[in-house]
């Protein structure tokens, strides 16, 4: 094998993003978590984690652009540097997502109430953990098939979306016909925890765009990009 | 020879400078090119890539015939050249070379005088009129991106030229032959970086009017100027022939991926 050094760099950079994208899987579970039982020290050491993120970011980004300029990556290597760039995006974003989460955990909290079934939240915030799960395992390990099953996967995060929001619409209209007056806390607690849903939802998003980045890498396909 | 259908090899559409079909060289009993078949077609550059020994520079010296000068070299095969196969024998080699003009690694211009070297084809082919020559020299220079570098100094010898402007040069002397072809054997491997990205403009250039097929050990530079790309390995095979942002992209080969991924070769 000739270019020792460059297939070490490929290596290391897959395995940077995949550790990064780890991170900020757990960073959204436990903001997720924060929301069950809110706490000043936790949400604290939640949001200063942040920058951990921003760095490696930052970091992955330098390494694809050493590596554009330096080697000219073409074929396998040049969808791998590629793919890793924009997954790398992906994955901050959802650690973004997870510092939303965390910083209004206090609010949602409260507001979890109003759900008919609070578990459904919950729910979506693991099915959107497992499939950055499996689609840093399928970036990883280079499984088209396996970032097939993510994108798959995300019409069931679409249906919880939908289901978790119809039921705060339709709990805020009966609350409407109610009341002579919708009280404004009822009506931005709903938007809160619609875009605490919507947060949710968004993760599955990056989570099938990671799986769609990863079908690039492997075949080429550019599909669902 | 069994292949994947799925590899595309032959470029489709689009009308043919070369057909070639089943093209094997042998070099006494060493065989050098083993069953190549693809169509290059007019007026784009395609480029023949692959490692050193995989019969890339002699496919090219196939396409105007130049091997015969080697001793014991043979090809078998067919390669259609404007309605001709050009390996019958009773092919008119010096008209083929007219048609099909080449440009070689290290610049070799004669030792005469920058004019001379570009007058001197169209002279061999019969033309003596002063003004009839000054207008072909005038516009092959002009056409290799010469002119304006070298037009007050034309009786200058050719060797006074920097490497890069005699190689401009002796694309000129292609030129003024008024090919269909020009095939370039490693035109940049002997230049610096400013001299190859002015032959490379002019190779960009020239798809206009001609028909290149270049030969380059550099990928950076096949994918920089090519529109196709052949991929030659060793045993003469050619593996896969496409667009050439498809190969670099997205090959489909394992050992095309290999080479140009560099992880061999």
């Amino acid at each position: 094998m000739v270019r020792e050094r460059y297939r070490q760099q490929l290596v290391e950079l897959q395995a940077a993003t995949v550790a990064m994208g780890h991170d900020a899987a757990q960073r959204l579970t436990e903001a997720v978590g924060l929301l069950r039982r809110p706490n000043e020290a936790s949400i604290r050491r939640l949001m200063e984690g942040d920058d951990a993120i921003d760095s490696q970011y930052l970091e992955i980004e330098r390494r694809c652009l050493d590596l554009f300029a330096l080697q000219q990556p073409v074929a396998g290597d040049l969808r791998l540097i590629a793919a890793s760039f924009k997954i790398s995006t992906d994955i901050e974003r959802v650690a973004d997502l997870a510092l939303n989460l965390a910083q209004y955990a206090q609010d949602l909290h409260v507001q979890l109430a109003s759900l008919p079934d609070p578990e459904e939240f919950f729910e979506l915030g693991r099915h959107a953990h497992r499939m950055l799960e499996d689609a840093l395992r399928a970036y990883d390990l280079a499984d088209a098939d396996a970032a097939l099953s993510v994108i798959h996967a995300d019409a069931e995060a679409d249906r919880t979306f939908w289901a978790l929001t119809h039921g705060l619409v339709s709990a805020l209209m009966r609350t409407c016909q109610l009341a002579a007056e919708l009280p404004e806390d009822t009506a931005s607690g709903t938007v809160g925890m619609i875009l605490a849903i919507r947060d949710l939802e968004r993760a599955a998003d990056h989570a099938v765009n990671i799986a769609a980045r990863t079908l690039y890498l492997v075949r080429g396909q550019s599909d669902y990009i | 020879m069994v292949t994947n259908p799925q590899i595309p090899k032959v470029a489709l559409g689009r009308d043919k400078a070369f057909q070639v079909r089943d093209l094997s060289f042998f070099y006494g009993k060493e065989r050098v090119l083993t069953n190549v078949t693809l169509d290059i077609p007019q007026r784009r550059i395609t480029s023949i890539v692959g490692p050193s020994g995989c019969g890339k520079s002699t496919f090219l010296r196939v396409l105007n015939r130049l091997y015969e000068v080697v001793p014991g070299a043979r090809a078998i095969g067919h390669v259609w050249f404007d309605g001709q196969d050009i390996l019958e024998r009773g092919t008119d080699v010096v008209n083929l070379r007219r048609d099909v003009g080449m440009v070689f690694q290290k610049p070799n211009p004669f030792a005469k005088s920058i004019y001379e070297n570009v007058a001197y084809g169209p002279r061999i082919h019969g033309i003596r009129s002063r003004r009839i020559l000054d207008g072909i020299v005038a516009k092959a220079l002009g056409q290799a991106a010469l002119w304006d570098e070298v037009s007050t100094r034309l009786k200058g010898n050719a060797f006074d030229l920097s490497g890069g402007q005699q190689q401009r040069l002796c694309i000129a002397r292609a030129l003024a032959m008024e090919p269909k072809v020009i095939l370039m054997d490693e035109p940049t491997s002997a230049l610096d970086p400013t001299a190859t990205a002015k032959i490379e403009d002019l190779i960009t250039v020239l798809k206009d009017s001609y028909t290149v097929i270049i030969v380059t050990h550099n990928m950076q530079q096949a994918a920089r100027v090519s529109d196709l790309a052949a991929v030659f390995l060793t045993g003469g095979e050619m593996v896969e022939y496409d667009e050439t942002k498809r190969i670099f992209e997205t090959p489909m080969d394992k050992r095309v991926e290999d080479y140009v991924t560099g992880k061999f070769g």
